[in-house]
């Protein structure tokens, strides 16, 4: 009559079981690196996107692009104010008549630069780019 | 037989079965990424076409006319510009973006004045 478990039957147990375990929790620990991973690039996107999307507002509103606009630099008028994007300290940087305020946080954003063709004004941040013309030149 | 405990096949079993869900939670999880990859490739792509668009927003209505059927971002987007009547074109922009080799599509018209 049985009883119950032998100590070999136990061992043989927790054998099979601690293997399917020990590479459940490889797989697992894979997953959370890889969403981690991808996390810090959803991020970095979306405070790309957040700072495109507020240019592109400004871009479209322009009437011209100034001549302080250099490749780190963009310097719009729009009506009678002076609109300025530029990074510094880990930030992007928005300032308007003298008052600076930051677009995004530090470490989100590693780079921004700006290239200029005509009326169109390519921004570039974290390898993603976008070109937006100015539409309302005269 | 009076059995009082499980047998080591019962066991077994039993861990079986505990593995099939865990792979299928392993599969979800592996799902969840691959969606999520390529929202973000879909929203990368949705930017550079969108760029691409406004830099033949930005051309004279003579010159876009007149320009072939050509490529952009590195031969992974197509341009095709199709006259409907004389003073009115219609643009469309195609691009095909990594991972699924999916592809995004931008129809617009450009009138002459």
């Amino acid at each position: 009559m049985k009883k119950g478990f032998t100590l070999i039957e136990l061992l043989v147990a927790l054998t099979i079981l601690s293997l399917f375990l020990s590479s459940f929790f490889y797989l697992f620990g894979n997953q959370v690196r890889a969403t981690k991973k991808l996390t810090r690039a959803i991020t970095r996107h979306q405070a790309t996107l957040a700072v495109l999307n507020r240019m592109r507002c400004d871009i479209k509103a322009a009437k011209k692009t100034l001549p302080a606009s250099s490749s780190s630099r963009l310097c719009l008028q729009i009506e009678n104010d002076t609109i300025e994007y530029f990074f510094s300290g880990g930030e992007v940087k928005r300032k308007k008549n003298g008052h600076t305020a930051p677009l995004s946080s530090v470490g989100e954003i590693s780079a921004l630069s700006f290239s200029y063709a005509g009326n169109l004004v390519e921004a570039k941040i974290n390898n993603q780019g976008l070109t937006l013309s100015l539409r309302n030149q005269e | 037989m009076n059995k009082k405990g499980f047998t080591l096949v019962e066991l077994l079993v039993s861990f079986a079965i505990l593995m099939i869900m865990a792979s299928t939670y392993n599969y979800l999880f592996i799902i969840g990424k691959t969606r999520t990859e390529a929202a973000l490739e879909l929203s990368r792509a949705t930017y550079l076409i969108q760029s691409e668009m406004e830099r033949l927003h930005a051309l004279p209505f003579a010159s876009l006319a007149a320009m072939p059927a050509s490529a952009f971002a590195a031969g992974k987007g197509q341009i095709r510009i199709a006259p409907i009547t004389p003073d009115l074109l219609s643009l469309q922009l195609t691009l095909n973006y990594s991972p699924t080799s999916s592809s995004i599509k931008l129809h617009t018209l450009r009138s002459s004045n």
